[in-house]
Order: C-alpha cells, then sequence, then structure tokens
C-alpha cells in the first residue's frame, strides 16, 4: 500500500479507491490507433529524440550523435524530408518555430530551417552541458546553467551551472525554468524574463524536476524515492511523497493539480491538493522513456512496447509493439492525436487516434 | 605512450565488426568508439553521472591523461572480450554488470563501461551491477592505490585514514605532492562541495587536485618546512582556503563553490587523507 505524506500528515492510501484501475494491466479503450508510417534510421545512428511537429504533418528522429531526420507521416513517402548532420552528441531535438532545434553537449544551439536547409539562428555557449532544452514558444533556450533569449542572443543572468546536472524544463507559460543537480543536489529556479534567481538545497540527491504549467510549483523526485513540492515564489514546501526509488519522469497536467511520476514498472499520479494517489499504471515489461502532452502520457518500454494513456479519464488508450528492441525515445502531441516512438536499432513509427 | 597511439586503437577498433560483450548499452560500435574518442581527446567527459563511481572516475581520469592508449586498450578489450587489463591490473566484470543497460541520464554507456567494470571486477564482496547501487561503489584508499601500483604508476603513496579527519599537514604534502607533478586524490567527504551540512564523520568521495591549495589567496608551500606544527597554529586553522578538483566530469570544481569563505579548519573536517603517484 503506498502511502503518502502531505504538510505534515501521514494518509494511507487504499489502492481501492483508485478509479479507472490502479496498478492494473488494463485492456485499452477506444478505437485502435492507426499506424501511419514506419521508418528506418541509419543503422549506426542509434535514436536519442523522437518529436511529433504541432502543426504539420512531420515528426523526426535523431541520433545520439545525429543526424536529425525529418519524414513526413505519409507512407507513401520514400526516404526522409531532410536530415540534419550534428558534428557532436545531440542534448535535444526538437520543431520550434518552423525550424528544428538542435542542441550539441560541446555547448552550440542552433535552429535549423530544415526546408531551406540554412540555420536560421544559432549561439556557442563555449561550455560542455548534460542537458539542454527550448521553451514553448521558442523565446528562450536553456542550456546547463545558463539561459538565452533567442530574439536578443544574450544570455539572461549569471550561469548557474550544477555538476550533474539531472533536470532542465522550463513552465509551460515559459515564465520560470527549473534547474537541479543529483551530486550537487540544489534546485535553482529562474524568473524569466528577468533572470532573477532563486536556489535551495534539495532534502536529497535530486533525479528529476518539473515545474506546473503556470510556473507556481516546482516538483522534484529524490534519489530515494521522495517527491518533493514547493511554491513559487515564495519557496514554501507543500508536502512530499514517497514514490518509487527510480523515477524515471515527472510532468504535471495542464491545470497543474496532478503530478505524474513515471518508474520502471509505470507510472503513478499525484493529486497535489488533495494529497492523494489517484492513480496507478502498471506496465508489462521496464518502462524506459516516457513523455507527456497535456493530457495524454506516452511510455516506451525495453521490450519494444509503446503504451499511450489519456489522463483526464484515467484509460490505457493503447498498447501497441515497435519492435522486440528497446524503446528508446517517445513523444506525443495532444493537439495532432499523434504518437512516435523510436527504438535502439533504429525503427521507429508514428500512430494517430481518433 | 602516445595520444596518436591511442586515437589509431579507437579507429581500428571502430572498422571491425562484432556484439560487443556489453549487450545491452543501447548504441552501436561505431557510437561507443566516438564516444571514447571524445574521452581521450577531453579526459573531464570521464564522468560517473549519478553513481557512487568517484574512485574509478579518479584513477581513470589520471590514467586517460597520462596512459591514453592504456586506457584505450583497456576499453576495447572491455567491450570486445570482457576482459580489460592497465598495466598487471587485470578487469573481469561479472555478467550482471556486463548486461545491465545503463539510462543515459544516470551515466554514458561508455563510462559505464569503463567505471563500473573496474569497480565490479575489483570488488570481490559487492557488485556493482546497477547506476543505483551504492554501498558496492565505495573504493577503499589501499584499492585506489594498488590500482596506481598495478596500472604502473610510481612513489604510490596512500596517507588517508578512514575513521578521523585528516589535518593540514597531510593536506600541505597532497599539495607538494601535486606541485611537484604527481597525481593526487583527495579522500573527502562530498558535503564539502555540495554546502550540506552533516556528514563530516564519513569519507564517501574521491576527488583528483587539479590545482595548487592556497590559504589566505598565497601558496602553502611556505608550510611545508613548519611539519605538524601547522595543525597547532589557530590563525590559521582560521585563515580562508581555496583549491580545484576533478569531480563529476568536471575539470576544476572550485572547493569553495557552495562555501564561499570556507576556512581551513571547516575544510579539514572533511578531509581524509590523499593517495598519489607519479
Amino acid at each position: 500500500m503506498p502511502w503518502l505524506t502531505f504538510s505534515g500528515l501521514v494518509l494511507a492510501v487504499s489502492l481501492a479507491s483508485c478509479r479507472g484501475g490502479c496498478g492494473d494491466r488494463a485492456e485499452p479503450r477506444g478505437e485502435p490507433l492507426e499506424l501511419l508510417r514506419r521508418v528506418t534510421s541509419p543503422s549506426e545512428a542509434t535514436p536519442a529524440w523522437v518529436d511529433i511537429a504541432d502543426d504539420e504533418a512531420y515528426f523526426l528522429v535523431a541520433g545520439m550523435r545525429g543526424p536529425v531526420q525529418i519524414w513526413s507521416e505519409a507512407a507513401t513517402d520514400t526516404g526522409s524530408a531532410a536530415s540534419i548532420s550534428a558534428a557532436g552528441s545531440v542534448l535535444a531535438a526538437r520543431f520550434s518555430q518552423g525550424g528544428v532545434f538542435l542542441a550539441l553537449e560541446q555547448g552550440a544551439v542552433t535552429l535549423w530551417s530544415w526546408r531551406e536547409n540554412r540555420v536560421l539562428s544559432s549561439h556557442d555557449f563555449a561550455r560542455r552541458g548534460r542537458q539542454a532544452t527550448i521553451d514553448a514558444n521558442g523565446r528562450f533556450v536553456a542550456f546547463g546553467g545558463a539561459v538565452l533569449e533567442v530574439a536578443s542572443s544574450r544570455e539572461v543572468g549569471e550561469p548557474k551551472p550544477l555538476a550533474t546536472q539531472s533536470a532542465l524544463a522550463f513552465s509551460t507559460n515559459g515564465q520560470r525554468l527549473v534547474s537541479a543537480g543529483f551530486q550537487e543536489p540544489w534546485i535553482v529556479v529562474r524568473d524569466l524574463p528577468s533572470g532573477a534567481l532563486r536556489e535551495w538545497l534539495a532534502p536529497g540527491k535530486v533525479s528529476h524536476a518539473a515545474l506546473s504549467p503556470d510556473a507556481n510549483v516546482v516538483a522534484a523526485s529524490m534519489e530515494n524515492g521522495q517527491i518533493q513540492l514547493w511554491e513559487q515564489p515564495s519557496g514554501k514546501p507543500l508536502g512530499s511523497a514517497r514514490g518509487h526509488k527510480e523515477a524515471r519522469a515527472l510532468c504535471f497536467n495542464p491545470a497543474g493539480t496532478s503530478l505524474v511520476v513515471a518508474d520502471p514498472e509505470g507510472f503513478s499520479v499525484l493529486d497535489v491538493p488533495r494529497a492523494e494517489q489517484t492513480w496507478r499504471a502498471d506496465i508489462d515489461g521496464t518502462l524506459w522513456v516516457f513523455a507527456c502532452d497535456g493530457d495524454m502520457l506516452a511510455a516506451g518500454s525495453t521490450q519494444g512496447g509503446v503504451w499511450l494513456w489519456e489522463l483526464a479519464h484515467q484509460t490505457l488508450r493503447a498498447h501497441l509493439q515497435l519492435s522486440s528492441s528497446a524503446v528508446v525515445a517517445v513523444d506525443v502531441s495532444t493537439a495532432r492525436h499523434r504518437i512516435a516512438a523510436a527504438d535502439e536499432k533504429g525503427e521507429a513509427a508514428i500512430w494517430s487516434w481518433r | 605512450m602516445s595520444f596518436g597511439s591511442a586515437i589509431a586503437l579507437v579507429q581500428q577498433f571502430a572498422t571491425r565488426t562484432g556484439a560487443g560483450a556489453f549487450p545491452n548499452l543501447g548504441l552501436s560500435r561505431s557510437l561507443f568508439a566516438q564516444s571514447l574518442m571524445d574521452r581521450i581527446n577531453s579526459p573531464t567527459m570521464l564522468d560517473q553521472g549519478t553513481t557512487s563511481l568517484c574512485g574509478p572516475a579518479v584513477f581513470l581520469f589520471n590514467v586517460l591523461r597520462r596512459e591514453p592508449e592504456d586506457f584505450a586498450k583497456y576499453m576495447i578489450g572491455l567491450y570486445e572480450t570482457g576482459r580489460g587489463r592497465i598495466g598487471s591490473l587485470d578487469v573481469k566484470p561479472g555478467v550482471d554488470c556486463r548486461n545491465y543497460r545503463p539510462l543515459g541520464s544516470d551515466v554514458a554507456a561508455v563510462d559505464w563501461v569503463a567505471l563500473a567494470s573496474l569497480r565490479d571486477g575489483a570488488n570481490k564482496v559487492l557488485d556493482y551491477d546497477s547506476a543505483a547501487v551504492q554501498a558496492g561503489g565505495i573504493t577503499l584508499p589501499g584499492t585506489l592505490a594498488g590500482w596506481f601500483s598495478a596500472a604502473n604508476f610510481g612513489q604510490v603513496e596512500n596517507k588517508t585514514n578512514l575513521f578521523f579527519d585528516s589535518d593540514l599537514s597531510t593536506l600541505v604534502k597532497a599539495n607538494q605532492r601535486f606541485i611537484s607533478g604527481s597525481v593526487v586524490c583527495l579522500f573527502i567527504g562530498a558535503n564539502l562541495l555540495t554546502g550540506q551540512a552533516g556528514d563530516t564523520t564519513i569519507p564517501d568521495h574521491w576527488v583528483s587536485l587539479s590545482s595548487p591549495v592556497r590559504v589566505d589567496g598565497a601558496s602553502t608551500a611556505y608550510l611545508a618546512s613548519q611539519g605538524d606544527a601547522v595543525n597547532d597554529d589557530d590563525k590559521l586553522a582560521k585563515a580562508g582556503i581555496g583549491f580545484d578538483v576533478f569531480t563529476w566530469g568536471e575539470t576544476s570544481y572550485p572547493v569553495t563553490k557552495r562555501r564561499a569563505g570556507l576556512t581551513v579548519e571547516t575544510c579539514i573536517d572533511y578531509f581524509y587523507g590523499y593517495v598519489a603517484a607519479k
């Protein structure tokens, strides 16, 4: 029986209280998904990233050291629509502002127009990083402990690097950025665009961190499985919960009222205001990668399985089999009703749902 | 041992075929070779990540810097045969260690092969077969010193204490070894670097000294002639101290990063001695 501690209260949460099945392996509900396209990346380019374009029928698959290949969803097409090479290890690759955002471990970040095969903008942070990301509006780029305002090509405030950085995430509204360290277990929150910083020692080594969509709550998972919540900008602790020792990802629902904590066996959903675990879903096999967008959650397993859940209705929407190899990248798009995944051998596929 | 020979070995390795002895690394031979090349070009890329493999990290970081060809042979041997050698150090990781699937966000696959193999191969009691293992990852000073000896480093010196913090005179001696060109690995409580309170009574982290030790902004070389007397100097105990270390994939992590105004006496509370080699 999992138990949660919020604001000093210890609450026993019965699995029987969960709706839609807690910890069960439910059957998918709804119409089967439609396979749109299956593609194969170069055999040597082990995929690390998959991203679905928000507003057009394309998806990308990026290898650990490139290339970034852009594929149309049309099964009748042959080959990829474009390919971008990478001169180093890829920290992040995703569609942004009509182009492709690409960040390399060595410090270079670039926005590519893949249709015109040219660089739209670029910046070199001139240092190595472990994490990089771009905010949803393409206004800010975060790399390690630094933040770049794209339009002005100026770094915002002083960099705050953390050894063994384990998390780097913008809030959906783009107003804050959270960064966290594992071996250097600090949490750093930066307000945007001001660049104002707040930092504090976490109660343990931080494995993951996330901001609520409105940027008012920071969630972090610790090495020991503890989940901790803080209010922003006050920094006031909101409570803690005990979770799985190996958290794989954290994400909030669009309202910021639920926190999803993925682990190797599945995921738990914590209702933040009511201090309850409301749903637990387990998968067959070992969950390796996880993605969320709006109310849709996606996971890939080391056994080649791909899962899609709908958080709002606490239902398993689909269970697919990409291949028999480990799924190493997954993405889901609520707006376009798409899920895409890639395995370690370079097989990738995109499906749609109604 | 030359840098060029190391690069040539990795290039030859990349052209060969065959499944590796670590079947679940999640990356191709070609990507493994490129990652290995990165570390030969830039040894600070060797990173323990979220593992507790700081002992293997400081040892192999120094092997990489001094003997890149030895490192390349060690890694290629591990990948192709499951057995690597550095000098007389024979490393044979167990099946669980070789079959582990490292999560990239925890530790890079190539670093898992380098670090976990050494720890697992040398650990007679505790397996090191998962990035989450903590107890199996702790390297005792005698083990670290033995690795340096086996790897043909000379003048190996182990001046550590597992149960009591060390003293300023020992840190001064460590600094003397460093400025004379030795590799110097400091045995410390990690909280010295993170700024967390407590845990001054347990050494739990190895770092490699990457700058001279400075007291009140000045070199400590002049203190060497005073011997153990520096330990009883109250004024010195309150003085500021600073130096940089290789740790967690960073070349020059300032010991004062999370402890502005660090004093000698506070620093010594977290210092348990050193292992040096040349």
